[in-house]
């Protein structure tokens, strides 16, 4: 059993300090996630909610090396129902700007209104995918759907995206 | 999209979700420990008030099943008065049902029987 797994067996069974060193190693890559899903001013609030029904669920968690992934799912699922409820074109994912690198000559590219062109399932398969390079399989785990129906968010995320840039939203 | 788009918005994607969280990791940790505790309780609290919603939703489920089951025979099954075998009525009697199984017969008779003219 590795390091994180008893953490997560501890934590199960109440242990506060435990859970705090769960929450601090998966604290950047959920706020992370959760920021290309609802945007940067939402992020980290939906992270902390999620991490506090983790908790309360986390004596139901039957495989604790699965923590990671069942973590990403449960910020998710406070991720896609805030995302319901805000306005649509979520101008809060522009709140980040892309780092502009000086020796970068390609053009920029504002990731964010992109992103907020897609439906929030959309852009968590893209983040998903593009960001921490994980399988179609390990995202429709995350999702909760079949891997088939994985490629077909991506395939509609890049289809529109594709669009979005057509009609000049790359600048 | 491109090939060439393809990999640029991607490139572009990653360098935008490397941005840091504006809260350590190590602070965030200490604010969400520090609503454990109350989280945990009030969740202990409500699973705890929906198990009892629940055993008394089943046991009041028990109750009206088994009362209905155990009910004495029907008003139904009982003979219908129409199957009652009844004496011929004589023409000044009246007969009454006061419920299925209690007949009760009136007799019609003039006043004047009682012959009280004075």
């Amino acid at each position: 059993m590795n390091r994180e797994s008893e953490l997560v067996l501890r934590a199960g069974q109440g242990d506060q300090a435990a859970f705090g060193r769960l929450v601090e190693q998966h604290w950047v890559r959920l706020v992370r996630l959760a920021r290309s899903v609802v945007g940067e001013m939402e992020a980290e609030d939906a992270v902390q909610d999620g991490l506090l029904r983790a908790w309360r669920k986390l004596p139901g968690l039957r495989e604790p090396a699965a923590f990671s992934q069942w973590v990403s799912r449960v910020v998710l699922r406070v991720c896609f129902r805030r995302a319901r409820g805000q306005v649509a074109g979520l101008v809060s994912l522009e709140a980040v700007p892309e780092p502009i690198s000086r020796s970068n000559p390609e053009p920029r590219i504002d990731v964010g209104r992109l992103l907020a062109s897609l439906p929030p399932r959309q852009r968590a398969v893209m983040h998903l995918t593009v960001v921490e390079g994980m399988t179609d399989s390990e995202i429709a785990g995350i999702l909760g759907i079949a891997a088939s129906s994985v490629r077909g968010h991506r395939r509609r995320a890049r289809g529109r995206l594709e669009q979005q840039v057509a009609v000049g939203v790359e600048s | 999209m491109s090939e060439e788009r393809r990999d640029s918005f991607e490139q572009a994607f990653k360098r935008w979700a490397e941005h840091p969280p504006e809260t350590p990791p190590d602070q965030a940790a200490a604010r969400v420990v520090s609503q454990l505790t109350e989280r945990r309780g009030i969740s202990l609290l409500a699973g705890s008030r929906v198990r009892f919603a629940a055993a008394a939703a089943a046991l009041t489920l028990v109750v009206v099943v088994g009362w209905v089951t155990l009910q004495p025979e029907s008003p139904a099954a009982i003979p219908a008065t129409s199957e009652v075998v009844l004496p011929p009525l004589e023409e000044n009697v009246v007969l009454l049902w006061l419920d299925q199984q209690t007949p009760l017969y009136l007799t019609v008779a003039p006043p004047a029987a009682k012959g009280g003219s004075s």
